[in-house]
């Protein structure tokens, strides 16, 4: 499944904005133009951090899906706010670009905070009244920081990549790659698998000269079942 | 460049940075300032209210301008600190209207109303209303309005606010009567 397409979704924006016919649009149509060109960037920053993490040649395996889905509204609001300070806190200094982030970059932060706030007042607020202007503002906000983007393919990157400790891939191989912030901050850590319970082996007799351990004892190695392989099924090429 | 205070009445007038530095002229012309409102010169704090008692929690009371040297000798005022005429809640308010006036074109905005409000995660925040002049829409780039977010939120953060700008676009006459049902 495709994921949405941010240039369609302005384009929807757009005829919901001209409604055919003449006259005043609807509120309703309003309000969704400038949901719409929230969603645009939002799926546009998904795209790129998940092109970027799980591989844009994968966009129909799950790892994609999972790291996709794993971006969420408040986390990626908090990262675009750290991204318009003008000192980053100590989770994210290090991992910022020499020189601070660049104007695009914080171009694209700065609109994407304004417009999930123009979201939530569109989508939820009873007493809104969505003005035309208001939502012509909001698709030409949305559509020239995509163009930023576009114009510097590694700005959404950036914003996401302050990277953090590399993480085995879903089938155990370690990348190279440095890793992306969306790990760290957009995205829930996926939880682990919890691995079948294995019966306690029974207790070995301990070598000549040294003390029996607990079966608890720490460092104790566990026999475990063959891993399966899980390569396939996420189809990494680590 | 000419910097704009916000200060309190009392012994401590300031606290922090300045709101803004503005080239003279834009000053002038913001703060309506004239030469007669010169108050001292560089060296000397200027006071004002009960000199000996601390004011500040009864909130911004002046705003001043002062003039620097270098700045003074290219023009024909006096370096020193000026009391505008302007309170400081409209003085913030023309402060926030120059920034989006510059991005998106004096002749396309009509003026800036602000109010305090919160946002969706419950912080503070600030609703800019910018009143656009008829067919502004139609005459605004698409890149002005970004940088116009932008450079909304670096005034902000120059004047010590934290809150989150929440800009809403609208014509007179959207305002007037809003959209249909």
């Amino acid at each position: 499944m495709p994921a949405p397409n941010p240039d369609h979704l302005l384009d929807q924006a757009s005829r919901l904005i001209a409604r055919a016919g003449g006259g005043a649009p609807r509120q309703t149509d309003l309000r969704r133009a400038i949901s719409n060109a929230y969603y645009a960037l939002f799926h546009a920053i998904a795209i790129a951090a998940s092109d970027d993490l799980a591989g844009s040649t994968h966009r129909n395996t799950p790892r994609y899906s999972l790291v996709y889905r794993s971006i969420d509204h408040r986390s990626l609001r908090d990262v675009c706010d750290q991204a318009l300070k003008a000192k980053l806190s100590a989770k994210y200094s290090a991992y910022a670009p020499k020189g601070g982030f660049d104007a695009n970059l914080r171009a694209m932060a700065s609109v994407l905070v304004e417009l999930q706030e123009r979201r939530h007042l569109a989508d939820y607020h009873p007493g809104f009244r969505a003005k035309m202007s208001d939502a012509i503002f909001a698709v030409a906000t949305a559509r020239n920081a995509l163009s930023r983007q576009v114009a510097k393919p590694r700005g959404v990157h950036r914003l996401t990549s302050a990277c953090t400790r590399p993480r085995p891939c879903c089938c155990g191989a370690r990348r190279r790659r440095p890793r992306v912030l969306t790990s760290a901050a957009f995205m829930t850590r996926p939880s682990r698998r919890a691995a079948p319970a294995q019966p306690a082996p029974p207790a070995a007799p301990p070598p000549p000269g040294r003390p029996a351990r607990s079966a608890g004892f720490r460092g104790t190695r566990w026999p475990r079942a063959p891993a399966p392989d899980r390569r396939a099924r996420c189809g990494s090429r680590a | 460049m000419a910097k704009i205070w916000p200060a309190y009445d009392g012994k401590n007038p300031t606290s922090g940075e300045c709101w803004a530095e503005l080239s003279l002229s834009d000053a002038v012309e913001l703060f309506e300032l004239t030469p007669d409102q010169f108050v001292s010169d560089l060296t000397v704090t200027p006071r004002f209210g009960g000199i000996k008692r601390d004011l500040t929690w009864a909130g911004f009371k002046q705003v001043l301008v002062e003039v620097e040297r270098g700045e003074a000798t290219k023009s024909k005022w006096k370096p020193g600190f000026y009391a505008s005429r302007i309170k400081p809640k409209e003085g913030f308010r023309r402060l926030i209207q120059h920034a989006v006036a510059t991005e998106l074109g004096a002749r396309n905005v009509v003026r800036v109303e602000c109010e305090p409000t919160v946002d969706s995660l419950g912080q503070d925040a600030l609703t800019v209303t910018v009143v656009l002049t008829p067919g502004a829409p139609g005459r605004i780039a698409d890149e002005a309005v970004v940088n116009a977010s932008v450079k909304l939120r670096d005034r902000l953060l120059e004047m010590s606010d934290y809150s989150t700008p929440i800009i809403e676009y609208a014509t007179e006459a959207e305002l007037a009567q809003d959209a249909g049902p």
